[in-house]
């Protein structure tokens, strides 16, 4: 579970002199309770604070003012550091840049590796991981002869090798082509139903927040609203004040909608919106 | 143009010396490479010679590969035949052309120092065919520990080797990609003189560097937040550990060194 109470992150910007020349808040007395095994978006426009919302989930940024819990762990207590990454683990834009090794197995061992598991644990837990994104005939491999889609499982996996209760994803598709981002979400949604694993999904990309739980919109550091998918389109006033836009399909049944046609609300993939309009007969 | 150079890239074949402990292997070069210098003896040559058949036949690598390896460095030991040809004097002159002699000695010493460094090539890229490079960074960390005790970064070293030799294709890659991106903007990589190419490099190498930091800097929070603090504690999906063959090849290794420096002494 995670729990973040009033928090607030300040970047702070300095001229030569070290004169504090402007206080930016990044994020901005934000609250939010995530439970076990949800699926959550965190959506919101570059510059909006949700890549910095994210880093703070594992402690690789510590909150200015307030307090995030992590299972009950306090993130701004350096001696818990290592319990608290290795319960949310963090998944990258760059999928080339977090991978360490140039042998794909070695690369999901490099997080055990650090905490000390031993030899045969670490051995049986790749293997389950690259089980679980499908990527275990390449375990082998150099990661640079990988496609995208493919190296960002191997991330995956080398967080999943930290058997973790979380998984926080800062926009892990923003590099990939629209094969590769399938794959990944794909592979998330897999850890979500069967391992009840929790997911934190950071995108600007409305498309790929259609089946998650809980979708957060986040505006100048702040959350401006949260709730189900379903609530969320439909208010898409709000959300293009936030710099965002309506996923394609819901467009569609909103404009269809204008136009006269009886679409129910809450219609949010091409499959429903068929059946609404095979319905109207 | 960097991808062509096949000298010292990994070359997988499954033969016995893939699988050693690439520590034997790190030994064996060493012990390789220190056997060619004392002694410029036939005999000893022929031995080194001997060894050196024997380890690339039990390596399974094709001697055509290790021929196309060779070709990059062949001017250095061309020019060093020539060098030592003319410019080593000696008693018993053998052709003088105009003031420029060739002596006995000369003809000797070149024919040595030729076979010493082609020896000296095919046996350390033998080395890093059968050994892949995290192998390589392990055999030498394990190696060097005992010197952590003097406060020397044995581990930290390592990783940093580990990590460039996994970025070097990843910015070979992006180089091509500025230089292509630069060259559709009109910039000229070809023509010029010398300096006006070393100039014109330093928008490749700008943007690479900055990109480079870039990354370096991805890396490292990518590497904190997976729990990587330092090398304290670590354990290993294959730790290094010796077997039967290992001992065996230790044995060969040393067994060839002593009768290299035996047969030097004696004949």
């Amino acid at each position: 579970m995670i729990k973040a109470e009033n928090v607030v992150y300040e970047y702070i910007r300095r001229d030569s002199d070290n004169n504090v020349t402007d206080i930016v808040k990044a994020i901005d007395d934000v609250s939010f309770v995530i439970s076990k095994g949800q699926f959550v978006s965190i959506v919101g426009h570059n510059g909006s604070g949700k890549s910095t919302l994210a880093k703070h989930l594992n402690g690789l940024l510590k909150p200015t003012e307030g307090i995030i819990w992590i299972d009950g762990i306090d993130t701004s207590k350096d001696e818990m550091m290592l319990e608290v990454r290795q319960t949310t683990g963090m998944i990258f834009q760059n999928p080339d840049n977090q991978i360490v090794s140039g042998i794909v197995e070695e690369d999901v061992a490099f997080g055990p590796e650090n905490i000390g598991i031993p030899t045969e644990e670490i051995g049986k837990r790749v293997e389950e991981s690259l089980k679980m994104v499908g990527m275990y005939e390449y375990r082998e491999m150099s990661p640079n002869r990988l496609s995208g889609g493919q190296k960002q499982r191997i991330g995956i996996a080398g967080v999943l090798a930290m058997k973790p209760s979380c998984i926080v994803l800062d926009e892990p598709t923003a590099m990939l082509d629209p094969g590769g981002r399938k794959e990944v979400l794909k592979a998330i949604k897999k850890l979500n139903d069967s391992e009840n694993i929790t997911i934190v999904l950071i995108t600007h990309n409305m498309e790929e927040t259609l089946t998650s739980d809980v979708i957060m919109v986040m505006n100048n550091g702040k959350i401006v609203m949260s709730g189900t998918p379903e609530y969320i389109f439909s208010k898409a006033a709000l959300l293009e004040n936030c710099g965002l836009e309506l996923p394609e399909i819901v467009k569609i049944a909103e404009g269809l909608r204008q136009k006269g046609i009886n679409i129910p609300q809450g219609v949010l993939t091409i499959d429903d919106l068929t059946d609404a309009i095979i319905n109207l007969r | 143009m960097l991808r062509d150079i096949t000298i010292g890239q990994y070359y997988q074949t499954g033969s016995v010396i893939h699988k050693l402990d690439p520590r034997v292997k790190l030994a064996a070069t060493i012990l390789y490479v220190i056997s060619l210098f004392p002694f410029s003896t036939l005999p000893v040559y022929a031995i080194a010679t001997v060894f050196l058949v024997m380890a690339v036949c039990v390596s399974k690598v094709p001697i055509r590969h290790i021929i196309k390896g060779l070709k990059t460095v062949m001017i250095l030991v061309v020019m060093t035949g020539i060098m030592n040809i003319f410019l080593t004097k000696g008693e018993n002159v053998l052709v003088d052309i105009y003031g420029v002699k060739i002596t006995q000695a000369g003809l000797e010493r070149a024919f040595y120092m030729v076979i010493r460094l082609i020896y000296l090539i095919i046996g350390s890229s033998l080395l890093t065919y059968t050994t892949t490079p995290n192998e390589l960074t392990d055999a030498i960390e394990k190696s060097l520990k005992p010197l952590n005790k003097i406060k020397v970064p044995v581990h930290e070293f390592s990783i940093m080797i580990s990590l460039a030799l996994r970025f070097i294709p990843i910015l070979v890659e992006e180089a091509d990609k500025i230089i292509k991106a630069q060259s559709s903007r009109g910039a000229d990589f070809e023509e010029g003189s010398f300096f006006v190419k070393i100039k014109n490099m330093v928008s490749i190498i700008v943007p690479l560097l900055i990109s480079a930091i870039r990354r370096a800097d991805d890396l490292a929070l990518a590497m904190d937040s997976r729990c990587y603090n330092g090398g304290g504690g670590r354990t290993k999906l294959h730790p290094l550990k010796y077997k039967k063959k290992d001992v065996i090849g230790y044995v060969t290794v040393i067994v060839y060194f002593a009768l290299v420096i035996i047969v030097g002494l004696m004949l």
